[in-house]
């Protein structure tokens, strides 16, 4: 598989030691107020744990930071040595969607982050620490005044939605598993297409080596992860705003761990990759939009980092029906699903039909 | 008087159906213009926000031209005199046997 070894080389220099060290999970003890024992939250604002019993803020130092640039080579040919583990404490899954998350220290709600089903505790799974992450930088009610305000801002929905969402709506806030991948590829690609010539169709192709690279791609390492979170409000991740793990940034939070092997991760995002791959093959060698490319992996390199992303996740029903709107911890970016009324559609698709109608009928007559 | 009813009834139930699926029209444009303004329609997996006008101008081209033929239908099913009560297919010239 790897014959393009140049590429090989170049990533494994910039990244010499391939085995990730362990990561200490979080301790309830490490969480807890050094003045009065009570468990702590992570403030977003003050960037400190914050004793919600005597008002006592310990400010997290950032200390060393080197883990949070650092990726690991991955060669798919050699077996993965990175260790596995249990989180210190029982994790809780949800009835309804099947997701595990950690709550730790006081978290706001232990109902599910992403479906908003009821919580079971269960033994905690073995899974990977995550290398770095984002902590929050956006308050509960800084998210809570964006998804209200993105809510307000929809066209055609249902009167009084506002209203209702800052009455019923529940928040999570949450840090999701994601992956950081860098990979260079060499390609073989075939290309086809359709073209006038002399008045008739005919079937033109080209084909060739292409070499693609991508640069902290960043893909979902969950399935529990919705493409509402990631392509609706982390499009714009900054690698440079990752710092190195450190439990106390979850505090107050639930954080899902990291449970997919690098080749699972892979595998889980192979279609959404292919489809970039293909668009950046498309885009360097100037192909239209109605060609049909089929592209062969010849070789890949690549190095990857497990990290965790802060998202705040509002859960509402209407109608019976349930909704999301999710808001980036890190940027405010706000996105997500939302009712329509179908009386005021129904107002504006009937303006328009008549219009339509009749100067469709009168123009008809007018032609008879 | 039957013809009369019935362009009517073609005119009422055009703008019926073009009502119903105008509704599915405009939240399918809403939710593509969403997506395309505030989120990146990149991956596979999301809606795709390209060709946000097509259902739209599917719509209106195809309400359009049925009530083309319809005002086509009215008008060349009425009596040159212009009144539509005293139409009667007895008053068609007869083929000649
Ligand atoms: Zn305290
Ligand atoms: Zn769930």
């Amino acid at each position: 598989m790897f014959t393009h070894s140049s590429a090989i080389l170049r990533v494994s220099r910039r990244s010499p030691s391939p085995s990730p060290t362990e990561e200490s999970p979080p301790s309830q003890r490490e969480l807890s107020c050094n003045a009065c024992g009570n468990q702590c939250r992570f403030d977003p604002a003050q960037e400190a744990l914050i004793c919600d019993g005597c008002g006592n803020a310990q400010v997290i130092a950032a200390a060393n930071q080197y883990r949070a640039g650092r990726e690991y080579p991955f060669d798919p040919n050699s077996p993965e040595t990175e260790p596995r583990g249990v989180p210190p404490a029982q994790e809780h899954q949800c009835s309804g969607c099947g997701g595990t998350v950690l709550f730790s220290g006081t978290a706001l709600s232990e109902r599910c982050p992403y479906c908003n089903g009821p919580m079971v505790l269960v033994p905690g799974r073995s899974g990977y620490d995550a290398m770095a992450l984002i902590p929050f930088r956006i308050s509960a009610e800084d998210a809570r005044k964006r998804a209200l305000d993105w809510i307000s801002k929809r066209e055609g929905a249902p009167n009084q939605l506002t209203e209702h969402v800052a009455r019923t709506a529940r928040t999570a806030g949450l840090y999701a598993p994601f992956w950081t991948f860098d990979t260079s590829e060499a390609l073989t690609y075939m290309a086809t297409w359709m073209e006038y010539e002399h008045k008739r169709m005919v079937t033109r192709s080209s084909s060739g080596h292409h070499d693609v690279a991508f640069d902290d791609l960043l893909v979902p390492a969950s399935p529990h992860v919705t493409p509402l979170i990631r392509d609706g409000i982390l499009h714009e991740f900054a690698p440079g705003a990752l710092r190195s793990f450190d439990a106390r940034y979850l505090a107050g939070f639930a954080a899902e761990r990291h449970h997919q092997s690098v080749a699972e991760g892979f595998a889980f995002n192979a279609p959404d990759k292919r489809l970039r791959t293909k668009r950046k093959v498309c885009e360097d060698r100037a192909f239209g939009e109605n060609v049909s490319l089929a592209v062969r992996t010849d070789d890949i390199a690549a190095r990857y980092r497990r990290i965790l992303l802060p998202v705040w996740i509002f859960h509402y029903d209407h109608s019976g029906r349930p909704y999301k709107v999710v808001v980036s911890g890190i940027n405010g970016q706000t996105f997500g699903e939302r009712p329509y009324s179908t009386a005021k559609l129904a107002l504006v698709s009937g303006l328009v039909s008549f219009l339509v109608v009749s100067v469709g009928i009168v123009l008809g007559m007018v032609l008879a | 008087m039957s013809t009369y009813l019935s362009s009517l009834a073609a005119a009422a139930l055009l703008f019926g159906l073009s009502t119903y699926f105008g509704v599915f029209v405009l939240e399918s444009l809403i939710r593509r213009r969403e997506a395309q303004r505030e989120a990146q329609v990149e991956s596979a997996s999301h809606v795709r926000a390209q060709g946000r006008w097509l259902a739209p101008t599917v719509w209106i081209l195809t309400v359009f031209w049925l009530a083309l033929f319809v005002g086509y239908f009215i008008a060349s099913t009425t009596p040159p005199n212009g009144s539509l009560k005293h139409f009667n297919t007895r008053d068609l010239p007869r083929p000649a046997v």
